[in-house]
């Protein structure tokens, strides 16, 4: 069953649909959907006064969420199965939590998607905010599972934090990609920004570019990565290709943050200062 | 019956459950995917005495591969899980590992996994370190040309041992053709192994020995210098005797390899093609020549 929320338009107020559960969503009628509470502001509604619901049986399950959609914030939220499509921008804390299933998002993401992420797969094809797949704030751990596919730039302290899984930009990133990662990978197709890796313990960051690496990486030369191709692998399934460069020529490696346990990697295509 | 022009014993070989891995080695390119491979299946021709038998069951192609490089993917099988956990821990520690560009996946999904790359990740000294994807762990090792990468667990399944094919005919150059022909045959079909030297082993056994302490002895009823001192099973003309031991992931597979080696063993001067048995009380899967023959529908 298809379940289709069209919110309208009531101005830049934070709606957030944390209560919104996929799997729960399609075992209960359009009526009872309409009468789940969800956050608008500060207030309590009924999700009925601020979207319209409509259902069709026809359809694979799906929640599919459209109309304004930029100011509907932690969609898919603790996911534990089934599949969210936002049509259109998407706000804050998109999946964070997650466990599994898969959300994707056709316009841009707001700030602090896939947030504290466990599992699952977060697609996204235009540009993710800050702190994607980082901590919650005040937090040390990220990320600690699962997938996220960025088909643009994404903002500053992306996988900050992270502890396992995946995030793949296929863009740009801000300031501080990978800070204080204690695990898993990050890859950057184009350029990552200053502060790459600060105080990260372990875990890789692949990066077409990177801008003023930090005093805490040295470098250990070429190598071959055979892990890369694994996940470059992996990503084909998906749809995503690393550049054919990456796997054609070494890269430069770097370790650090020595500042930290140094345990991390930096696999860099091209250095520029 | 007959089967162009060579008499088909009306007889079964008698195969029986064993444990298996599949394991997945890549390289750089084929050749080093080859050498690995080989090096691993080396000395794994019988269960009586190698722990293990091995073989190569055909090369992988770089789509098939988890790192698509090309691979050669490689079948071991021994009668425990225990067993076959030291064959594999052995034969990757020590053939894999050390090969240049090498890496080993697992290539075969059961319910019993052992988890190999976890114990031989500790051959990094603190320096190895892990990626997880899609719930699959991958061990990379620092190595002196990059890394080494292992997959953490590899699956350990039912399959199935002892299929097997005895071809005598007279000129030993003539038979020898037809058994390496049936052993080409076999490496045909996915799945499927011949674990002696190029699939043909010379010396059929018998379970025991007029000696204590022997477990496996020449079978004499095959041996042509002997024709005159023991009850022979050699027709007349019979001067040479090969037989083809196959085994396989699974009784069709095994089914499919006798049938494809069958077929190209029926040669001239191949007088006599029958099979290895132990009257039913060792195994449970019953390979009788004539069906393997009439039926190919079992087989395909």
């Amino acid at each position: 069953m298809r379940v289709t929320l069209t919110f309208l338009d009531i101005g830049p107020v934070a709606i957030d649909v944390r209560s919104l559960q996929p799997a729960e969503i399609f075992t209960i009628p359009r009526s009872e959907i309409e009468k789940i509470p969800i956050t608008v502001g500060n207030r309590l509604i009924l999700l009925g006064d601020v979207s319209k619901v409509e259902c069709s049986t026809r359809d694979a399950d799906e929640l599919l969420f459209t109309g304004v959609t930029a100011f509907v914030n932690h969609a898919g939220h603790g996911m534990k199965t089934g599949k969210l499509i936002i049509a259109d921008e998407g706000g804050s804390f998109i999946g964070a939590g997650m466990c599994a299933g898969e959300i994707e998002v056709l316009g841009s993401a707001g700030d602090c998607l896939g947030l504290g992420m466990q599992g699952g797969l977060v697609r996204v094809q235009g540009n993710a905010g800050n702190w994607c797949g980082a901590c919650q704030p005040g937090q040390g751990s990220g990320m600690s599972g699962g997938i996220i596919l960025v088909g643009k730039n994404a903002g500053q302290e992306t996988g900050a934090g992270m502890q396992r899984g995946l995030i793949f930009i296929s863009g740009d990133t801000g300031e501080y990609a990978g800070a204080r990662m204690q695990a898993g990978s990050l890859f950057v197709i184009g350029k990552a920004g200053v502060g790459t890796g600060l105080g990260m313990r372990r875990g890789s960051i692949v990066a077409g570019k990177i801008e003023n690496l930090l005093p805490g990486f040295t470098s250990t030369g070429f190598a071959d990565n055979e892990w890369l191709r694994i996940y470059s692998k992996m990503l084909e399934k998906k749809g995503i290709y690393l550049p054919s460069a990456w796997m054609e020529r070494e890269m430069h490696r770097y370790n650090g943050d020595t500042l930290e346990l140094g345990k991390g990697e930096l696999i860099v295509y091209d250095f520029t200062e | 019956m007959r089967f162009q022009n060579v008499l088909i014993d009306d007889t079964f070989a008698e195969a029986f459950p064993m444990w298996v891995s599949r394991l997945i080695i890549t390289a750089d390119t084929p050749r080093l995917a080859l050498q690995a491979a080989q090096v691993a299946a080396g000395l794994a021709t019988s269960i009586i005495g190698c722990g293990c038998e091995a073989g190569l069951e055909g090369a992988a192609d770089p789509a098939e591969t988890p790192d698509g490089r090309p691979g050669h993917v490689l079948l071991l099988f021994s009668y425990s899980p225990e067993k076959l956990e030291d064959q594999l821990f052995l034969r990757i520690g020590q053939g894999i590992l050390p090969s240049a560009t090498s890496a080993c996946f697992n290539g075969l999904q059961a319910e019993r996994m052992a988890k190999l790359g976890g114990k031989m990740r500790y051959f990094g000294d603190g320096f190895q370190s892990s990626k997880l994807l899609e719930g699959r762990r991958f061990w990379r090792l620092p190595v002196a040309d990059g890394e080494f990468v292992v997959e953490e667990s590899f699956g350990i399944g039912q399959g199935v041992g002892g299929g097997n094919l005895i071809l005598i005919g007279g000129m030993r150059k003539a038979v020898l053709e037809a058994a390496e022909a049936a052993a080409d045959a076999i490496r045909s079909v996915r799945g499927a192994i011949a674990p002696f030297p190029g699939g043909v082993c010379r010396s059929p056994s018998k379970p025991g020995s007029k000696y204590k302490n022997v477990r496996a002895s020449t079978n004499q009823v095959y041996c042509p210098t002997l024709r005159s001192r023991v009850e022979t099973l050699l027709p007349p003309g019979g001067k040479t005797a090969y037989e083809l031991v196959i085994d396989g992931l699974s009784e069709d597979i095994v089914r499919q390899a006798m049938r494809a080696a069958l077929l190209a063993a029926c040669q001239p001067d191949v007088l006599l093609i029958t099979a290895g048995n132990y009257g039913g009380k060792l195994g449970p899967y019953h390979l009788y020549l004539h069906k393997i023959l009439e039926d190919p529908g079992q087989c395909e």
